[in-house]
């Protein structure tokens, strides 16, 4: 170990007083070396230096007679009112915190999935209850052919909105009609289904799906069934030459 | 700690007793206020402190534990309230190059010669002024106040180790801002370290 590491212990030692059993190696240089000496030795006549110059800076100094009326004056007067106040303001705070991340949140999320907002009409006493999809009997299909299935969908009730929410512009119920459902290829046999009349029914909507191999159910292209511009004609199925009627 | 509290002084503080709160403020001014004038070397601010710590102690009486002594909490709201108060304030140190030159003839001699010297207490006060705030408060509570290092760290919140090594840094600096000439033997070449 060198003279300088020593030394370096030996301070350490000196000054938190750990010298034990383990220091007698240290202690022993300590004793043939004049260098270590002189460092241990003006180590500890800094540090108590250190405790004179400490002492200096509190030497004598007492808080005057009237801090302690200056304490309690502040203490009684200034309780109450700080707690009350503090509890106010930070309760108005938290809820104020609390509603500006709420709204921020839905903004950010309205923007990330760029969705739509849409104001939200309550209804009142006097108006009839709105008409839900759920309200909506369900469609009857048929087919017409094993590629064609026919949905007939119920007559839709009038809508209950009012003109004027609107904007003055009338709306009229939806005609009744068919919807023609293009399937291929059809699973289902056309017997299953009912035999009501297919020639000479409306179309009015188109909707097209596909089946897999895997799923019995249809899986459609587009939920919003595209809207014919005019109505058309569904023509009877024609058996294929050799084919019974 | 160096001052004991009677038994149940903070759980009568806890009732509303004022002249209990009194007799607290009496059995722990001494060491807040030293702490304070230590750190600061200011008696108006020094005072200041005192009061804003012993408010502070009556507003939240609730929540001192009556099984322990609240002295370590008083010195740790002391430490903070000064060095949020003392960063303000202090500017920087003056240098003391000066100050180490003139020293240099009274170093050449032993260190119980060096005790003597006026200016080596004048460098020692700008050194723990200019110590990093661990570092003085290590010292301050060590070397003033005379807690164990167990204590000490305590009130500071760091372990044991930690508060050795922030002594041993403080001393370190502190002695870099003394001359290292006093190893001047006569007709022995010196190197001459400059303080950091």
């Amino acid at each position: 170990m060198t003279c300088r590491r020593i030394c370096r212990e030996l301070l350490w030692l000196a000054r938190f007083g750990e010298f034990g059993p383990s220091s007698q190696p240290h202690l022993d240089h300590l004793a043939g070396c004049a260098s270590c000496r002189d460092e241990v030795g003006y180590d500890r006549a800094m540090v108590q230096q250190l405790r004179v110059a400490l002492a200096e800076r509190i030497e004598g100094m007492t808080p005057s007679p009237d801090v302690w009326q200056r304490i309690l004056h502040r203490a009684q007067a200034a309780e109450p009112a700080p707690a009350r106040m503090w509890s106010w303001s930070t309760a108005i705070l938290a809820r104020l915190r609390t509603v500006s991340a709420v709204t921020a949140s839905g903004l950010a999320l309205v923007l990330a999935l760029n969705m739509e907002v849409v104001p939200v009409a309550l209804p009142s006493a006097s108006e009839p209850a709105p008409i839900t999809p759920t309200a909506l009997a369900a469609p009857t299909a048929s087919f017409s052919d094993d590629q064609h299935l026919l949905v007939e969908r119920p007559p839709l009730e009038p809508r209950p909105y009012t003109d004027a929410e609107v904007g003055g512009e009338s709306i009229v119920p939806e005609p009744e009609g068919r919807v023609m459902q293009l399937d291929a290829p059809v699973i289902a046999q056309p017997g299953t289904a009912s035999n009501d009349p297919v020639a000479g029914s409306l179309v009015t909507e188109i909707r097209v799906s596909f089946r897999s191999p895997l799923s019995p159910e249809p899986t459609f292209f587009d939920d919003t069934p595209a809207v014919m511009a005019e109505p058309i004609d569904v023509l009877p199925s024609v058996p294929e030459a050799g084919e019974p009627s | 700690m160096e001052t004991k509290q009677p038994n149940d002084l903070v759980e009568r503080m806890q009732r509303g007793d004022l002249d209990a709160f009194e007799e607290f403020f009496n059995t722990f001014k001494r060491p807040v206020y030293g702490t304070a004038l230590a750190i600061t070397r200011d008696p108006f601010l020094a005072e200041e402190i005192l009061q804003d710590c012993f408010v502070k102690a009556y507003k939240v009486r609730e929540r001192l534990d009556p099984a322990r002594s609240p002295l370590p909490w008083l010195q740790r709201v002391t430490i903070n309230l000064c060095y949020s108060r003392v960063s303000r304030r202090r500017t920087l140190a003056e240098p003391i190059t000066s100050l180490i030159t003139n020293l240099v003839v009274d170093l050449a001699a032993r260190p119980d010669q060096v005790v003597e010297s006026r200016e080596v207490l004048e460098v020692l006060q700008r050194g723990i002024d200019s110590l990093p705030a661990k570092q003085q408060t290590a010292i301050i509570l060590y070397y003033l106040h005379g807690y164990s290092l167990a204590e000490a760290s305590e009130i500071a919140r760091c372990n044991v180790g930690t508060m050795k090594s922030r002594l041993h840094y403080a001393l370190k600096a502190l002695r870099v801002r003394l001359p290292v000439e006093r190893r001047v033997r006569v007709g022995t070449p010196v190197a001459v370290r400059v303080p950091r």
